[in-house]
């Protein structure tokens, strides 16, 4: 990770956060900030907010909302239609209670990636669905169990085709599926490169170390044979219930990867528990998902300082115990860094992902679903949507990589990474124009907002725009962007109330400063 | 309340929002305003596409290739590794065997492949005989036409490596080969790594200033393209309906005219910030770039169905080609690309449908080339991360190294292979880490033959490819020698 200038932490924190520094605070653990929940924040202070968030009750899960509003039918079991998905992803990006859970569940998603178009079995839309509630089940929780929950779902299995992997045979030659057991590894915990704790590369003679080779990934692929969908596909259970394995198909040669050696004549659960203690155990687990939870909530270029605290919580949660995310998103939050950058930084903050975009602003002008439908498009076009959608990402890589920069940039130049500018080109940015322009001035479906609470300030337009680049920005809106985007709002008559506070919104979440978050 | 006779004076004071020493000066700021609102026959862009809006360095004249006629190469990034057995497909009786041997769960059956057979005008040594697979039967008249090549065994190299060089560790090789993001970069940059362009956009660098519009000169309708980054080339993305407008700018703002002029401005400009900066200059590009395309683009003279996701973005490419004069374009690198190739499961439920659609797409295409007249002036080239390994791991293949592709295009000295195919033997020199296949052909060979093709000589293929020198022979020979023509 490049280095950038250290932010130093003051002193103090101040005791009682500014709405400004609330509303900021609350893009980051949240999907935007609600008045409420500004509100909340002032009066707790942000380590007991995230203290209440981490002890709130799980709302609905989504596999029972599809359940409870009729979507295990028929019509759903087949791969073609999974509208309901995105219904009810978005219905509780926007609207859960307990926001740190989801807003964390959501950035796993992006390490932890499924598409719901790779899933193989029956009622796809229920196996994406069940994903999404194990990665918020853990996303507080232990990444032990996140990783376990993670690779016994048959979503997983079905994304990265270890599902009905079968051991080898020397007669045919055929060799164990190596997708999950290279992935596992890449993408999942110890990442391509030994790390120091801060995530600085280790290195040895000067030269990168890398973390495992083609011999580890043949060993490791052997640990996930044998395991398949547990019972029949006669019912969305099916997807929800971890698979289970076939012992015949199980590998029971000697398995050898990362210094382990798992005997010969070990099962699948065992040699599953195994292979899973190890990885989680490795020294680079801390550091490589650390750096990118910060980069999916906080910043794209973290210092090695802010890194190596969050990793040091990952080791150690102060009470002996490792993984504890919980714990390691608090330190992501409260850390110094994120809590008080420098606003004027040219460096420091991240572009705002689209989808955070899209529910920020539904959740800030408190839009929600009229009749509980909650229908939401797939937002995957760049024309005219989004450019992304919740799992739907075109691989396990997601939509972008954690150190992509831009080519031929200063922000390139500079050392940077911007993971996020890898969804963004000529067509995205207008794409999310052409939406904004939709949602803003009519929502979508039945997700609808009456803008009452702005429509009440219309007759001050510098009021108005005040209020909605808090909600937007938080004090990280420059003052005077927004006093001319009041005067020329100024210029709707008066009586349109909704028409001002409708171009009040476009012109604040068009600009750069709203688009990068700080 | 804002007057409108006092809107020019407000929307100066508008753009001095988040000025700074460095930032564009206030004349390009207001410039950017009437040249988005005005038609399309504005002032034309200066010479160069930066990174930047407005601030870009002039085009350098060092390496500059002087160009009158035009070329453009055409990149198809099949993503997921391709696997090269089943798409060129042994089939004389002995390889045949051998293949299924290696594969028995996964391979394709002699007899499927009778249709696909090619027979090149050079024939292969020692009775080897390959197949296309069924689903590239669209390309068979263009190999039998001599236009269509098929290079063996191509992948990335550090430096000319054998099996005991790879088993050995004995020579350096290119970093995490079978990591698909790794080799994706690695296929698109040919740099050392950390670089940040790739060798299309270094190619396309030597012609930009025989572009008109600069902006054109790499495109890419698959997504993020590091292929087409280059010093002075940025990737310029359009979809397979081409440019894309921003609505909000195209009328007024719920009667404001000045909130649409405001939002024209402030969304093309920013401050310090690095993000921002290169928001605002990707924004002001797609603007700019949208009122000269749009405009070039509606004498739509493509027919053709193209249906499939790839075909839709190859039409997108054979409209900018037809719009090659209207627009000043004389040499540009075009970029899309399939999902879908990583077969580790499923490989024969899924791999022959991706290969009918490669197929169909690359034959509609070269079509509407031909009824332009520009067939020997367009090199279509097939590109993957990787090939897969040789063996099966029950119903599909895992990542792997060498892999076979395909060069298109009436330049293309086709009807032939070129390359060698290794003997199919897990223990042979031809295979390493049991099934992958090490490669016999650089990369940046396969790229310096299609870059020479573009005009590119002598000296400037070092620049492009740093590793060429490494290799022996930067010409593999599948394009035609115009001297010879």
């Amino acid at each position: 990770m490049a280095m950038v200038v250290r932010m130093p932490p003051t002193a103090t924190a101040p005791t009682r956060p500014t709405p400004g520094q609330a509303s900021r605070f609350l893009a980051q653990a949240t999907f935007g900030p609600t008045p409420a929940e500004i509100d909340r924040v002032v009066a707790l202070g942000y380590a007991r907010w995230i203290d209440e968030q981490r002890a709130a009750p799980h709302s609905q899960s989504h596999f029972d909302w599809l359940v409870a509003m009729g979507r295990n039918v028929e019509a759903f079991k087949g791969n073609g239609i999974n509208a309901p998905l995105e219904a009810t992803l978005w219905r509780k990006f926007i609207a859960a209670p307990d926001q740190l859970r989801t807003r964390a569940a959501f950035a796993f998603s992006e390490i932890f990636v499924i598409n719901v178009l790779s899933i193989s079995a029956s009622w796809p839309m229920f196996g994406a669905a069940s994903f999404m509630d194990t990665l918020s089940t853990h996303s507080l929780g232990n990444f032990r169990d996140m990783l376990e929950g993670v690779t016994r779902s048959l979503a997983m299995g079905c994304m990265l085709t270890y599902r009905g992997s079968r051991k080898e045979d020397i007669k045919t030659g055929r060799s164990p599926d190596e997708n999950y057991a290279r992935e596992v590894m890449q993408l999942f915990t110890i990442g391509l490169y030994d790390l120091n704790p801060d995530g600085s590369l280790k290195l040895r003679d000067g030269k990168a170390v890398e973390t495992y080779t083609n011999d580890d990934v043949r060993g490791l692929a052997k640990v996930f044979t044998g395991w398949d969908l547990a019972g029949q596909e006669s019912d969305p259970e099916c997807q929800r219930r971890p698979m289970a394995l076939n012992p015949a198909n199980h590998s029971m040669s000697e398995k050898r990867f990362l210094g382990t050696v798992i005997p010969p004549g070990t099962g699948g659960v065992e040699s599953l528990r195994i292979a899973l203690d190890t990885l989680c155990a490795h020294p680079n687990v801390g550091p490589f998902i650390g750096t990118q939870l910060i980069q999916r909530l906080v910043t794209s270029n973290p210092s090695p300082a802010y890194v190596g605290r969050v990793a040091a919580v990952f080791a150690n949660n102060g009470k002996g115990q490792r993984g504890d995310l919980g714990a390691v998103l608090r330190a992501v939050l409260l850390d110094p860094e994120a809590r008080e950058p420098d606003l004027h930084s040219p460096t420091w903050g991240k572009v705002r992902e689209p989808i955070v975009r899209f529910a920020a602003w539904a959740r800030a002008f408190g839009a929600t679903s009229r009749n509980g439908q909650w229908s939401m498009p797939d937002t995957t076009d760049s024309t005219i949507r989004l450019g992304q959608s919740p799992l739907r990402a075109p691989s396990v890589f997601n939509f972008f990589r954690p150190r992509f920069t831009p080519p031929n940039t200063a922000i390139a130049q500079s050392g940077l990474v911007a993971p996020e500018f890898q969804i963004t080109d000529e067509t995205s940015v207008a794409g999310y124009l052409n939406f904004l322009a939709i949602y803003v001035d009519r929502g979508w479906e039945d997700v609808q907002t009456d803008y009452a609470a702005e429509a009440a300030l219309a007759d001050d337009t510098q009021a108005l725009v005040r209020r909605v680049a808090l909600l937007l920005a938080g004090d990280a809106f420059n003052a005077a962007t927004a006093r001319v985007i009041a005067d020329a709002v100024a210029e709707i008559p008066a009586p349109r109330k909704l028409d001002r506070v409708r171009a009040a919104i476009m012109l604040v979440a068009a600009t750069p400063e709203y688009l990068v978050q700080k | 309340m804002i007057v409108k006779a006092t809107r020019r004076e407000f929307l100066r004071r508008a753009s001095l929002l988040g000025m700074s020493g460095t930032a564009a000066p206030l004349a390009l700021q207001m410039a950017a305003v009437g040249a988005a609102a005005g038609a399309a026959a504005a002032a034309p862009a200066p010479a160069v596409a930066a990174g930047q809006a407005g601030a870009g360095a002039p085009a350098t004249a060092a390496g500059a290739v002087p160009v009158s006629d035009y070329k453009a190469l055409v990149c198809i990034f099949l993503y997921g590794g391709n696997d090269p057995y089943n798409t060129i497909v042994p089939y004389d009786p002995t390889r045949h065997a051998r293949y299924f041997q290696a594969r028995a769960d996964i391979a394709l059956a002699r007899d499927k492949l009778a249709a696909t057979v090619l027979k090149p005008k050079d024939p292969l040594p020692g009775d080897q005989a390959y197949a296309l697979a069924p689903g590239l039967a669209p390309l068979l008249p263009w190999f039998e036409r001599g236009q269509l090549a098929v290079q063996f065994n191509v992948g990335p190299l550090a430096q000319p490596t054998t099996k005991r060089d790879y088993v050995g560790a004995r020579v350096p090789l290119p970093p995490k080969l079978f990591s698909h993001n790794d080799q994706q970069a690695y296929w698109q940059a040919l740099a050392p790594e950390g670089a940040a362009s790739g060798w299309g956009g270094r190619l396309a660098d030597l012609f930009i200033a025989a572009n008109a519009n600069a902006t054109f000169t790499g495109v890419t309708a698959g997504g993020s393209a590091l292929l087409l980054a280059g010093r002075h080339v940025s990737a310029y993305r359009v979809s397979p309906a081409g440019s894309t407008p921003i609505e909000l700018l195209q009328r007024d703002t719920y009667g404001s005219t000045t909130c649409t002029d405001l939002m024209r401005l402030l969304i093309t400009q920013s401050g310090e910030h690095l993000f921002e900066r290169q928001h605002a200059a990707l924004v002001a590009r797609s603007i700019r770039a949208d009122a000269r395309l749009r405009t070039a683009l509606a004498r739509d003279t493509v027919g053709g169905g193209f249906a499939t996701p790839l075909a839709a973005q190859l039409k997108i490419v054979a409209r900018m080609i037809a719009a090659r004069d209207t627009l000043g374009m004389r040499r540009q690198v075009f970029f899309v690309t399939q999902n879908g190739y990583d077969n580790h499961d499923g490989l024969n439920d899924i791999h022959p449908g991706l290969l009918r659609e490669l197929g169909g797409a690359m034959a509609e295409f070269q079509q509407a080339l031909d009824a332009m007249g520009v067939a020997g002036q367009v090199t279509t080239f097939s590109a993957s991360e990787f090939g897969r390994t040789l063996v099966s791991n029950g119903n599909g293949s895992d990542h792997g190294w060498g892999g076979h592709h395909l060069v298109l295009g009436g330049a293309v000295r086709g009807g032939r292979f070129y390359g060698k195919h290794p003997e199919l033997a897990l223990d042979g020199p031809g295979f390493v880490d049991h099934g992958r296949m090490l490669p016999d052909v650089a990369v940046d060979q396969f790229g310096a033959t299609l870059a020479t093709w573009f005009g590119a000589g002598g000296g400037t293929l070092d620049d492009v490819f740093p590793n060429l020198r490494r290799f022996d022979g930067r010409d593999l020979g599948f394009m035609q020698d115009p001297s010879k023509a």
